[in-house]
């Protein structure tokens, strides 16, 4: 593991299902490795939480109109964060709901058996090797750079003999992409878990379980308002017209739910 | 995104009502069993603009080469 922090941005494009044609694009994902710890977040998220902090008292009420009007700028709705402890060999979760927050409480890292596979192609200005494993429920296929001696990767993929820079799954339900790389002075870690966590209500659950309300609110929109706290929904067009408000959606976790059984 | 774009429309019988105006055009009408803070309502704002907006699915995975 590199002793420099290093923070490297990613795509991740996803599926809600298979029989989608074009995947859903987040472009603003990063990785982050300090030392022994690895952190997968939305950088908009971090963004948004950051400028919170500033904007709202401990009431929730505006404290900083100009901060305020700059986190209107930002989306916190991708609110998924995972935390590698290599030290541990231990990972946590977390996911929040507004300023409910459910965290994953430490679980084993699963290791990947990646199968070093005999290609090499470039991307990004990289050159790659391809390595092949059952993960979390999910065969993926990654390609590593060895010009970064940096054993992890987007999500919870790591352990491959370099910096994943590229990976998908079997069934093209998710991919990540490497955009950039920078060695950086100081972490971001700790703002980071700070601003997460700020004026929260923690729930501290094991993953299978995080998994499963997660999985559960992303699919069924009254139980994501039950945990919100909040009523119904009435949904009307851009003419004034109601509509009928959608209850249910498609979602695919990145965990596959057989992992779990 | 729209600053500001939650407001309370109504009150009645412990019942609070919130209008979201989302960048698409829709127009959410929300039921709050509460009054909600301004850091609740902008984080609400996110959610719902990601659930009725964020749908557009155009992305294409790039080649390696």
């Amino acid at each position: 593991m590199a002793q420099q922090n290093i923070r490297i941005s990613y795509a991740f494009l996803s599926k809600s299902d298979v029989s989608e044609a074009k995947y859903k694009a987040h472009m603003d994902m990063k990785l982050e490795v300090s030392g022994p710890d690895a952190f997968f977040y939305s950088e908009e998220m971090f963004l948004a939480d950051s400028l919170s902090a500033i904007a709202f008292g401990n009431d929730g009420g505006i404290a900083d109109l100009s901060a305020y009007e700059e986190r209107g700028m930002h989306s916190s709705a991708n609110t998924e964060l995972y935390h590698i402890d290599f030290s541990s060999g231990s990972y946590q979760s977390y996911y929040r709901l507004i300023n409910n927050v459910f965290i994953g409480e430490k679980e084993p890292l699963d290791f990947p058996a990646w199968v070093l596979v005999d290609s090499t192609k470039t991307f990004g200005g990289y050159n790659c090797k391809k390595a092949e494993a059952e993960y979390m429920g999910r065969q993926w296929s990654v390609w590593y750079t060895e010009e970064i001696p940096v054993n992890a990767g987007p999500w919870l993929l790591f352990g491959a003999p370099g910096l994943i820079v590229y990976a998908s799954d079997s069934d093209n339900l998710f991919n990540f992409y490497i955009l950039n790389q920078e060695y950086i002075p100081e972490s971001r870690l700790p703002l980071l878990e700070k601003n997460y966590l700020r004026n929260a209500k923690v729930q501290r659950i094991s993953v299978k379980d995080l998994e499963t309300v997660k999985t559960r609110a992303n699919r069924d929109l009254d139980y994501m308002k039950q945990l919100m706290g909040v009523g119904s929904t009435t949904v009307r067009d851009r003419n004034g017209n109601m509509m009928q408000d959608k209850r249910f959606r498609k979602y695919q976790p990145l965990t596959s739910e057989s992992y779990w059984k | 995104m729209l600053i500001a774009s939650a407001t309370i429309v109504a009150f009645a019988a412990h019942v609070y009502y919130y209008c979201f105006v989302l960048s698409c055009g829709y127009t959410i009408e929300q039921e709050s069993p509460r009054e909600l803070t301004s850091e609740e309502l902008l984080q609400i704002n996110d959610l719902l603009e990601e659930i009725y907006c964020g749908g557009g699915s155009n992305a294409e995975v790039p080649e390696l080469m």
